[in-house]
């Protein structure tokens, strides 16, 4: 076994990590104060080739693969939960379900542009009345001639107000439901009956764009059915297995973050120690265990992380996996960042402090693209598929 | 016109804590400089070869400047080159090596200042040395190098003054790097950094210099004083070991 990065890839997180620091980390701040990330970042984001990491090059992308998507999660997420976010739902939802399910035509026409950065994409599921019960969604499609006729409205739509293109689904069999009688449509924003909504004030990943979107008699050609028609159930949720995925990549960058927070005011911090003399806060045996802690839940998650990565690059099924990253790398760094706050009492509570953005941002890890509680409905529906029983 | 980068791997530098682990910085990446004479030569043309002698991260800092554009990575190797600690010993492989790779044509050599912490207090010792013993042209403190037509339109600045010298794309020529932001927003494609090591390929290149002349020791520079007091003048380590007990028993040290 050989758990080392391989070469190309340490030189992709250097320069990552090289690129977050000196282009995203400086303005990190005021992409959440001013709830939106520049399209300058946008731009040198495509150049770089992270809005198409995963992709064969062949597509417009790097050709890093889960992997490299993962790396990339990782640091963006270090400095910037809002651009990782915008890039999670780009590339981890909105494009991968053209990568996986788009036919040649639909590859071209808009899985290189999305690639190559030149425009984004989002993923629309959610509906008023369909959150984590995702097979209940009502928006309809009805076939009329060469156009599908969309009618309903999708809810939390990150990328929405900006997106290229959007990944919709729609019944277009009532009688079927999610087995057959879902399918997902490439929509344009330019398309007649499309409008966006409501755009959403969040506690947290403020600078990533959330929006409603409103299909109402909104035409869409027939060319632009992703997949089979009835399938898109089955493409929503092998797309949604990479998402997660790449959920706890984020997380793992964010709970990392949040550590060298710590360990560098632990050694910067005096507090007084056991005889009156002020020492370093990390003498402090709390918060030694504290650093011990996350270090540890760092350590599990970093090894479950780029273990689902190399399991997805190689082709084997990992839903089961992905949903444990997710949950477990969403619940670690909501407990990691939370105590971190606490060791820092009042200078972690300070709006502008990285900490205090890190808890707003973390929080929403536990509840997108399946709350964790769903996470834990597929892990056990996975295990006991496994002895005979469906739940 | 034959365009050359010379590569010095960047010294474990920065060293801290990134996700609780022990991170080495930018060790095994381009020396910051050697990056910025990458980035101008690259600037120039889009046939650049790059160049470093054979040692720590040099692969790896090679393999880098594949992911930037570079059209070759040359490892320049030599018996000797894992003794080289100096900057002339260093300029004598990559004469000799430039000198096989360019031919005919004229070598336009971009060479950042690296690491001179071998060479304290001189500008680019490595850069100045190699083109002493070509007989070319140096300029130091390059900023940037335009095609003119047949000729090249050079910028050279120091902190005092700045210098815009023309001279014949076919003259030899080797341009001291000292910038180090010329090249730092200059980051490769993602997609070139996969193609640098599954696709790109460091060449290794023999050169035939047998011996490496040693640096100069500081002994020769200077002999040390010769101190006052007690020698530990002996043969062997043990005999060594028991006058130095000795030595500190006498003065009641243990």
């Amino acid at each position: 076994m050989d758990f080392t990065l391989p070469k190309e890839y340490q030189l992709l997180q250097r320069t990552l990590r090289e690129f977050v620091e000196s282009e995203l980390a400086p303005v990190a701040r005021d992409t959440d104060r001013l709830e939106r990330q520049t399209d300058e970042n946008i731009r040198k984001l495509g150049q770089m080739g992270m809005l198409g990491m995963p992709f064969p090059q062949k597509y417009g992308g790097a050709g890093a693969g889960e992997l490299g998507y993962c790396l990339l999660m990782e640091e963006v997420s270090r400095v910037d939960s809002s651009t990782c976010t915008i890039i999670g739902a780009h590339i981890g939802i909105g494009a991968m379900t053209i990568y996986l399910d788009g036919n040649e035509e639909q590859k071209q026409k808009y899985l290189v542009p999305a690639a190559k950065g030149e425009i984004l994409a989002a993923f629309a599921l959610t509906e008023p009345g369909a959150g984590s019960d995702a097979a209940s969604i009502r928006t309809t499609a009805v076939r009329k001639g060469d156009e599908y006729i969309l009618n309903g409205s999708k809810i939390w739509i990150t990328n929405g107000p900006t997106a290229g293109v959007l990944t919709v689904f729609a019944v277009t069999d009532k009688a079927l439901g999610a087995r057959g009688g879902v399918t997902a449509f490439l929509v344009e924003p330019s398309f007649e009956g499309f409008s966006v909504g409501k755009l959403y004030d969040k506690m947290g990943i403020r600078g990533s764009g959330t929006a409603e979107i409103i299909l109402q008699d909104c035409r869409v050609p027939k060319q632009n059915v992703l997949g089979k028609v009835g399938l898109g159930f089955v493409t929503a949720m092998k797309t949604l297995d990479g998402g997660r995925l790449g959920l706890g990549a984020g997380s793992l960058g964010g709970a990392s973050a949040a550590l060298d927070d710590l360990i560098a005011y632990a050694k910067r911090k005096l507090a007084c120690g056991p005889h009156g003399r002020m020492e370093a806060l990390a003498h402090q045996q709390y918060v030694q265990w504290a650093v011990a802690d996350i270090a540890a839940d760092l350590y599990a998650l970093r090894q479950m992380v780029y273990h689902c990565a190399w399991l997805c690059d190689r082709g084997e099924k990992f839903s089961q996996q992905s949903a444990i990253v997710k949950m477990f790398g969403s619940d670690i760094a909501g407990r990691a960042i939370a105590q971190v706050q606490q060791i820092m009492g009042q200078d972690g509570v300070m709006v502008g402090s990285n900490v205090e953005r890190g808890l707003r941002d973390e929080r929403i890890s536990r509840i997108f693209e399946g709350t964790n509680e769903i996470q834990r409905t597929v892990i056990a529906g996975e295990i006991f598929k496994q002895v005979g029983i469906r739940l | 016109m034959k365009v050359f980068a010379i590569i010095t791997a960047t010294p474990v530098d920065r060293v801290r804590v990134v996700g609780g682990q022990l991170d080495f910085g930018a060790a095994g990446k381009i020396d910051p400089t050697s990056r910025a004479a990458l980035v101008l030569a690259l600037g120039l043309s889009d046939d650049v070869t790059a160049l470093a002698v054979t040692g720590l991260h040099s692969d790896d800092a090679l393999h880098e400047t594949l992911a930037y554009g570079a059209k070759r990575a040359i490892a320049i190797d030599n018996v000797n080159a894992a003794k080289i600690n100096d900057a002339l010993a260093e300029a004598r492989l990559l004469n000799q090596a430039i000198h096989e790779l360019a031919g005919d044509e004229a070598a336009v050599v971009f060479c950042g200042t690296g690491d001179d912490s071998l060479s304290p207090g001189v500008s680019n010792p490595v850069g100045a040395a190699l083109a002493g013993l070509s007989g070319q042209e140096y300029i130091g403190g390059t900023t940037s190098v335009k095609a003119n037509g047949a000729n090249l339109d050079i910028t050279a600045s120091n902190d005092k003054s700045m210098l815009t010298i023309t001279a014949p794309a076919n003259k030899a020529l080797v341009l001291g790097v000292s910038d180090p932001a010329i090249g730092e927003h200059t980051l490769p494609w993602a997609g070139s950094i996969i193609n640098a090591y599954r696709e790109g390929k460091v060449e290794t290149m023999s050169v035939g210099i047998k011996e490496i002349e040693p640096k100069l020791t500081l002994n020769q520079l200077a002999p040390a004083p010769k101190r006052e007091g007690p020698e530990l003048l002996t043969e062997s380590p043990a005999e060594a070991a028991a006058a130095l007990v000795e030595m500190l028993r006498s003065r009641a040290l243990i």
